[in-house]
């Protein structure tokens, strides 16, 4: 009896969708489940993978037999199928392209019966207005089978991509549930795609953010090639002209209005091109409002949309008041890897070396999440300062990366090496080390028999015997079970 | 019911034992009880105070008209009273002097209230294992006092400022209410308690030579107080390490990772030096070395012992040659840091110029916010703090901060900048906020900030700085715009 009502209840509460869905059936054939085996990979001992999970998302068919779904959906997997709606075989998928900046991913699948009688869904031309009505598909937790939601568009704005944790871009927020599993899920407009579930806010209610349709336009332009080569990086900080007092400092007249460089990045790309102190006037000949906005197809926005919006290869022209005299800088956009923005790196194992039972590795936003409560220490402190202020206090040059100790397997030719986890390495053997591929090398040079290790802002020195820490590290290994005594990715070992 | 007899006895033998016998009169006659009102500085808000609050602690009479009790008991005090012990009336007293880096401050009170008491008499050096009195008083203001034993000497880290002193461990069975009661052996005053721990019973105490040298040193015409050498040191067990640093034997020697700039050690001294003899001590691989009076403590109280002024002799080991050098010690002082630890929270120096808060970055600034203040503040800021304080490139170097911006229409366009560091003002270098203030009086008022992250400098309306600081003043009540101090 209770157990008649409660199904009673349930297909209640389940018709409406069902009824609505009525007159949007092809949509059930376009929206699929994914399911991943996912593996993450343990940063503090990084010769083992951590352990594994399951887990599902969702998401669309394009056109072309290939799948649309967010990039934390698929990031670590080891094993990835999907599921249309109503059928009950899962197929292998793989990952084609996965793009961590904007937490997108392409996926494809072998078995080309999947995609027999579905009907991939097509883009919207434009973003809704607020308050316009979209639908949420997917498959969320609280059940099997496809899930729909309605809602408004709440807001369109800028925040923080949380898959790559220092990543920018427009979203769209809308009110409409998104839950766990939703992620991946497509967000319609008049049955187009004007969006992509991605994420929420922990503890807010009746907020949930899509991937609006630019930044997934943007996505699939990039992929076209097929390489994904990213968003391209300014790397500009600017400061609002609002003071009159710097205004006329800078030279600008009444009329002129625009922003303040501030800071130059020495990875992005107007490196070398714009400078401290350069006024930005207009950029592809929009002017630029004293608060960095700009008028554009009808809206304002930021001026970086406009870089948002761009490729690498592409190019962007500034106006710009330089000596209270006017250039005209166009500034070529590119993708350069910045191994100082400590990007969370997914299906990358992190490099190691180890030595007399002492572990090397170079830091990574993987590692600083380990560090939790050490953070309260000076040494995991700095950790902290070189991360955030790599680049602004020059910590970088001469470096490709930060190599830190991270770990010491105890054994008796280490056993006085103590006070020096987390301390980022200087010099070894009186070789600067710039990143890992160094440490052979630099290793090869004991002198006396012994290594000398100096670290970042630290007056004591660790020495080891050399030829006992060679001679221990075959038991290290045994003993503490690790496969292999490195990984470092450009090869040179000794 | 054998065992309750037994008890029973040895529990009335011990309440008359200590009641009648005549030490507790003398006892009674030197100790105070020292009523403090205290007002701490907001370590953030330069210009605002904490709600005022009350601290109470017993003191100790060490001569006529003055009264011993600790440093963190008087500091930031707005008001010092004696009174005696379960009664109401109350002394105005006065600081003589305050030490944090031992933890003591010496009073004085006036003629008609010393009469009331009646000093008591200095021991002289306590070593493990010496039996000792615990005193303090009940609310009715009746003596109570407790055996206790010493059960460590050692060179610990004061609970109220970052020094390490040589201080006693004695186990009690009497559960001490509050800091500077007295420990005596017999009738003679042997320590103050700075500590108490009632978990392990222990009280952590200030041993009286040290607190005598203090007293006597407080009251000559130039206070000296305690040596220090100014330099970092680690351990040297690592035989691997004492093979590398060219020691052949197994037990002495630390290893010198660097001196402070301008101290005394400076001039003798130098990172990668093995310290195996200071000041007629050998020094064992661990720092330790063998006190005649006391057995085996740290180091550094072979240092502290010292005056400032002291010369001794350190044999060293110097690129595998044992040589000796003449170490000249001074005091520490706190103000000759880049980042001053500032442990007893003086309020800071500040500017407040067309809305820019402006002064210099201190350790109470830092960790203010609490445990997690490594974690919680700018990371640039703590990483100077914990790696560099000590280490001006030129003496009287500071870190200059712009903590932040009261908004105002003068500073439009500024508002979210925060914690920065300030390296120059209308167009000049500054190194300390003295050098703001000169370049202040000099140019009428600061209209130009550079920042040391900031690729443009902040420009202010220099017109327009007087009617806003005015406005500013007015809006959020600063009740001064400036805080600068004479030098010294």
């Amino acid at each position: 009896m209770n157990a008649f009502l409660r199904l009673c209840l349930i297909l209640v509460l389940l018709s409406p969708p069902c009824i609505a869905m009525g007159g949007l059936s092809h949509l059930r054939q376009s929206v699929v489940k994914i399911y991943v085996t996912a593996q993450r990979d343990d940063f503090q001992q990084p010769w083992q993978a951590g352990g594994s999970g399951s887990g599902h998302g969702s998401g669309y068919i394009l056109p072309g037999k290939r799948i649309l779904t967010n990039a934390h959906v698929v990031s670590d997997t080891r094993f990835i199928e999907v599921q249309r709606e109503g059928d009950t075989r899962r197929y292998p998928a793989t990952v084609l392209f996965a793009a961590h900046d904007c937490d997108l991913a392409m996926l494809t699948v072998a078995d080309e019966r999947f995609f027999d009688n579905t009907r991939p869904l097509s883009l919207g031309k434009t973003l809704p207005e607020l308050n316009d009505e979209v639908l949420v598909l997917g498959y969320p937790m609280g059940g099997d089978r496809l899930s729909l939601t309605k809602g408004v568009v709440s807001r369109i704005d800028y925040a923080l991509y949380s898959h790559s944790t220092v990543d920018s871009h427009l979203v769209l927020q809308v009110d409409a549930a998104i839950n766990p599993g939703n992620s991946g899920g497509p967000v319609l407009f008049r049955d187009k795609v004007i969006g992509l579930a991605f994420q929420g806010i922990l503890g807010a209610q009746n907020i949930g953010y899509a991937i609006p349709l630019p930044v997934i336009e943007h996505f699939l332009q990039d992929v076209t090639d097929g390489v994904y080569d990213g968003y391209p990086e300014l790397g500009v900080q600017h400061l609002p002209l609002e003071a009159p007092a710097l205004r006329r400092d800078l030279g600008l007249s009444e009329k002129q209005t625009g922003v303040v460089v501030v800071y130059v990045d020495p990875f992005g790309a107007a490196h070398g091109l714009l400078r401290d102190r350069d006024v930005l006037l207009s950029i592809d000949g929009y002017p630029i409002a004293n608060d960095g906005s700009v008028r554009y197809a009808g809206n304002t926005v930021e001026y970086t949309e406009l870089i948002e919006r761009k490729q690498c290869g592409q190019k962007v022209a500034f106006s710009v008041l330089r000596d209270r005299s006017t250039l005209s800088i166009e500034v070529p956009l590119a993708f350069r890897r910045d191994p100082f923005l400590f990007r969370q790196t997914y299906d990358q194992r992190p490099e190691y070396w180890i030595v007399g039972g002492l572990v090397f590795s170079p830091l990574s936003r993987g590692y600083l999440g380990t560090l939790g409560g050490d953070l309260s220490t000076p040494a995991a402190q700095q950790l902290l300062y070189f991360s955030e202020y790599a680049k602004r206090d020059r910590l970088f040059e001469g470096r490709d990366a930060f190599v830190v100790l991270i770990g010491r397997l105890r054994h008796p030719v280490n056993t006085y090496c103590d006070g020096y986890i987390h301390q980022i390495v200087r010099t070894v053997n009186g070789i600067a080390i710039r990143g890992m591929s160094d440490l052979p090398t630099a290793l090869a040079a004991a002198s006396n028999g012994y290594h000398v290790v100096t670290f970042e802002k630290h007056d004591n020195p660790l020495i080891l015997d050399a030829t006992a820490a060679a001679e221990a590290d075959g038991e290290i290994l045994q003993r503490y079970n690790i496969p292999s005594r490195c990984h470092v990715q450009k090869e040179s070992k000794p | 019911m054998k065992l309750l007899s037994l008890l029973i006895p040895i529990a009335l033998a011990a309440g008359p034992a200590v009641a009648e016998s005549q030490p507790a009169a003398v006892i009674e006659q030197g100790i105070v009880e020292v009523v403090v009102t205290a007002q701490r500085p907001d370590a953030r808000i330069p210009w605002r105070r904490e709600r005022p609050g009350m601290r109470i602690a017993y003191g100790v009479v060490v001569a006529p008209g003055r009264v011993l009790t600790t440093e963190d008991t008087v500091r930031n005090a707005t008001l010092v009273e004696i009174r005696r012990p379960g009664q109401p009336a109350k002394y105005t007293a006065g600081i003589v002097k305050a030490d944090p880096r031992l933890n003591t401050a010496l009073l004085s009170i006036r003629a008609e209230a010393a009469a009331r008491f009646t000093p008591l008499a200095w021991n002289g050096i306590l070593s493990r294992g010496a039996k000792v009195v615990l005193a303090q008083f009940d609310d009715a203001g009746q003596l109570q006092t407790g055996d206790g034993r010493v059960t460590k000497t050692a060179v610990t880290t004061l609970p109220s400022a970052p020094h390490a002193v040589l201080t006693l461990s004695v186990l009690s069975d009497l559960k001490l209410d509050r800091i500077g009661a007295p420990v005596l052996a017999g009738e003679r005053l042997a320590g103050i308690a700075i500590r108490y721990d009632s978990a392990s019973q222990i009280t952590q105490v200030l041993p009286a030579t040290l607190l005598k040298r203090f007293c006597e040193d407080a009251v000559s015409p130039q206070y000296r107080g305690f040596a220090s050498a100014g330099l970092l040191w680690s351990p040297l067990v690592d035989p691997v390490k004492r093979g590398y640093y060219g020691l052949q034997d197994g037990t002495r020697g630390v290893l010198i990772l660097r001196t402070i700039p301008e101290s005394g050690s400076s001039q003798a001294l130098r990172a990668g030096d093995v310290i195996l003899r200071w000041d007629g001590c050998d020094i064992d691989s661990q720092g330790y070395y063998v006190d005649p009076d006391y057995g085996r403590l740290a180091f550094p109280h072979l240092i502290a012992r010292r005056y400032p002024g002291d010369t001794v002799n350190v044999t060293i080991l110097r690129d595998r040659r044992e040589i000796s050098v003449s170490v000249s010690l001074d005091a520490f002082d706190d103000a000759r840091a880049l980042v001053p630890m500032n442990t007893e929270g003086v309020p800071a120096e500040y500017l407040v110029e067309g809305g820019m808060v402006l002064r210099e970055l201190s350790g109470d600034y830092l960790t203010s916010v609490g445990g997690r203040w490594m974690a919680v503040n700018n990371p640039q800021l703590v990483n100077l703090y914990l790696t560099r304080s000590q280490f001006p490139e030129t003496p009287g170097d500071r870190v200059v901060l712009l903590v932040g911006i009261l908004p105002d229409e003068v500073n439009k366009g500024y508002e979210t900048i925060r914690d920065q560091i300030v390296t120059g003002v209308n167009g000049k270098p500054v190194a300390s906020m003295k050098d703001v203030f000169a370049i202040r009086r000099a140019d009428g008022g600061i209209s130009r900030v550079t920042l040391r992250n900031m690729g443009t400098d902040i420009v202010l309306d220099a017109q327009a700085l007087g009617p806003a600081n005015a406005r500013i003043a007015g809006q959020y009540r600063i009740p001064s715009l400036v805080l600068e101090r004479p030098a010294k």
